[in-house]
């Protein structure tokens, strides 16, 4: 059972062996597997608890609920918009399934630039998440027609790219993965790793916000929380008491909740060295109606411009991109009228987007009311790899049959057809366009390595500064990942809480 | 919608709201107007309405109005679920847009008082610009009024979306 703290007003003290703060990929995963290696868990997650009856596939339901800040959270300078789920299961109930290991490069990288030792585990654990959440390759006939575009145009251009491996098992193909899945048929962590602690008995509390860790030396960590009601606002207090704490809060806010503790914060790396995998968005039009909010969103993906063996430190992957009419109408240029004559023809709408393996960097810390601010700024490589992204966005959906490509700079908008060319595009750079970026996978904030000085937890996850206290998930990645993040969060979930359990004499205190 | 954006107007929207008492006084109170709704007064929503009006004009015939397809209590709705400092600096922001003609553009007459034509030329200042942070207030309101207008199932045959598959295709 699932607790909604917003029914639990009053003041509250839990005791237990490991409490988990966060229920996204990395919480999830750690949770079950302790869990079920017999530790008395609890697992504490900020936003709420939601059944597939509650997604009702409308975009002005599901955003409130499933999008921190309903989807409105953005770097300070407002250039990057940031997408992070919120409730139980966290952006593995909105993500769109792709399922990527680590790449190996990537993982040599931070073996050698950061010291993280035991690269074996990794594997062990991807084998057993891809397991846990029964990713399988996408079949030819799941492909829906904006997919099948984008690979006829990568195809035309000889283009490398591939079909994906998802966690969705009987996929109905209705589309809508990003406002959560009324199939239950998408494999996120509310319906494979969740059920699987409950099961092991683990207690699973929703509406938890967790202000700080507090550390008795040589003793227990009290772990304070604030229950929320329904509409969001404090209506109880919350302690747990536990030896070990692994905080999966994700890449914004487990630096933040372990600074307002003040812990992970001796090597000054603390909240540093973020990396978003900014993207740009290319929406087109094309001929014949695609209805592309229908069918697996994200079912190929071209690989063509990243190559991690030969360059470990950059490169660019694109990937189809559609929704339904709000989520559309955000990433068309201008308003009124003009906006109007891009988003009549949704039905007929389909993009790309190009994603960036980012060596810029930012931070974040708490800014008023400890809210985070997020400081990023896009370096001038990173930015021309980026618009070459674009580019090649643009030229895959002409191969792809668009009859036109909209690049929305803010203060003008580019509607490039075929005979174009994309060189329009280096016009309205040179000058300093602007246009928004999105990202859907901050990390790196609290990073992993075994030189104290320069990174914030060790190579399982523990805190350089204090012991039993862990980070698990997508800000403990040293590096940018250069790739989609769910297994590689997930795998971190598992490794950590196996270290934790095959430590347990020593941790238990 | 940028979060930091409603918080950084904070840098400049009370000086330039000071000016409004001086040379505006108080906003237009509206007798017989329906009670005061929980998140926004009267004059807030009736900005918003008057940019939200603006921000999603299709032109077509027949199109829904904003007020028929409820979209202001639907932003109402969303801004319910934000915190309040974030919430706070949207009203002030709403203020801002809506003095900005007055004061900034010299037409001595608030953003609601303009005819269509006035308002999109408004909207377009703020659209392009050399300032980031107007730019990032447009973007922010924009989307704002996206997200009450075009998630109402009314205005899906405009754009060809059948809607949700839910109970029908599936």
């Amino acid at each position: 059972m699932i607790e909604a703290g917003r029914d639990h007003p009053g003041t509250r003290a839990l005791r237990s062996e490991v409490c988990v703060i966060g229920s996204g990929a990395g919480g999830a995963v750690a949770a079950a597997v302790l869990a079920e290696g017999g530790r008395d868990v609890v697992l504490l997650e900020q936003g709420g608890h939601y059944t597939a009856a509650d997604f009702n596939q409308r975009e002005d339901s599901m955003i409130p609920l499933l999008f921190e800040d309903a989807g409105m959270r953005a770097t300070e300078d407002g250039s990057i918009v940031i997408l992070q789920g919120r409730g139980i299961g966290g952006s593995t109930t909105h993500n769109l399934c792709y399922c990527f290991r680590t790449p190996e490069p990537i993982l040599r990288r931070w073996e050698q630039e950061h010291g993280v030792r035991d690269l074996a585990s990794f594997e062990e654990s991807f084998e057993r998440v891809e397991a846990g959440l029964h990713v399988q390759q996408i079949q030819e006939e799941e492909l829906n027609a904006l997919n099948v575009a984008i690979r006829r145009g990568a195809e035309h251009l000889g283009y490398h790219g591939l079909v994906a491996r998802h966690n969705r098992v009987g996929c109905v193909r209705s589309g809508f993965c990003l406002l959560g899945c009324a199939y239950d048929v998408k494999k996120s962590m509310r319906v494979t790793y969740i059920p699987r602690a409950n099961n092991a008995g683990a207690r699973i509390l929703a509406d938890c916000r967790v202000d700080r860790i507090e550390v008795h030396p040589g003793g227990h960590r009290l772990v304070h929380a604030t229950v929320l009601d329904r509409a969001g606002r404090p209506h109880g207090e919350l302690t747990v008491e536990a030896a070990v704490v692994v905080c999966s809060a994700g890449a914004i806010m487990s630096p933040l909740l372990l600074a307002a503790s003040g812990l992970g914060g001796a090597s000054g790396q603390l909240g540093r060295n973020l990396h978003l995998h900014p993207s740009i968005i290319a929406p087109a039009v094309f001929q014949e109606p695609l209805h592309a909010y229908y069918g697996i969103p994200q079912a190929y993906y071209i690989d063509e411009f990243i190559d991690l063996e030969r360059d470990p430190r950059s490169g660019i992957i694109l990937m189809p991109i559609s929704g339904p009419p709000f989520l559309t109408a955000t990433n068309l240029p201008g308003f009124g009228r003009k906006h109007f004559e891009h988003l009549r023809h949704l039905s007929h709408m389909g993009g790309l987007l190009a994603l960036l393996h980012d060596q810029s960097s930012g931070e974040v810390e708490a800014g008023r009311g400890g809210r985070p601010r997020i400081r990023y700024r896009l370096e001038p490589d990173d930015r021309r790899r980026l618009i070459e992204g674009l580019k090649h966005c643009v030229e895959v959906l002409w191969a792809a049959g668009a009859e036109r490509v909209l690049v929305p700079y803010h203060d003008e908008p580019l509607v490039l057809r075929p005979q174009d060319g994309v060189s329009e595009i280096d016009r309205v750079e040179a000058r300093g366009g602007e246009l928004t970026l999105n990202s859907t996978h901050p990390q790196s904030t609290c990073r992993m390595g075994e030189d104290r000085s320069r990174s914030v937890v060790n190579s399982y996850g523990e805190l350089h500064d204090t012991p039993a206290v862990f980070v698990a998930d997508m800000s403990v990645f040293p590096t940018s990942l250069g790739a989609p993040p769910q297994i590689t969060t997930a795998s971190l979930g598992d490794r950590t809480a196996r270290h934790v359990l095959d430590r347990w004499p020593e941790l238990r205190g | 919608m940028n979060r930091r954006t409603f918080l950084r107007l904070g840098t400049f929207g009370p000086a330039l709201l000071a000016l409004e008492g001086l040379a505006f006084g108080p906003p237009p109170a509206r007798a017989g107007d329906r009670p005061e709704p929980e998140m926004l007064d009267a004059g807030l929503r009736e900005i918003l309405g008057a940019v939200t009006e603006r921000m999603v004009d299709t032109g077509e015939p027949g199109a829904p109005s904003v007020s028929d397809t409820g979209a202001i209590e639907r932003i109402e709705q969303l801004l319910a679920g934000l915190d309040r400092e974030v919430v706070g600096s949207v009203k002030l922001l709403l203020r801002v847009v809506d003095l900005w003609p007055a004061v900034m553009e010299l037409r001595f007459r608030r953003f609601r008082s303009l005819s269509d034509a006035e308002k999109d030329e408004s909207l377009e200042g703020w659209l392009t610009s050399r300032i980031a942070l107007r730019r990032q207030i447009f973007f922010g309101l924009r989307n704002l009024a996206q997200y009450g207008y075009w998630t109402d199932g009314s205005t899906w045959p405009l754009v060809g979306y059948p809607g949700p598959m839910i109970g029908s295709r599936v």
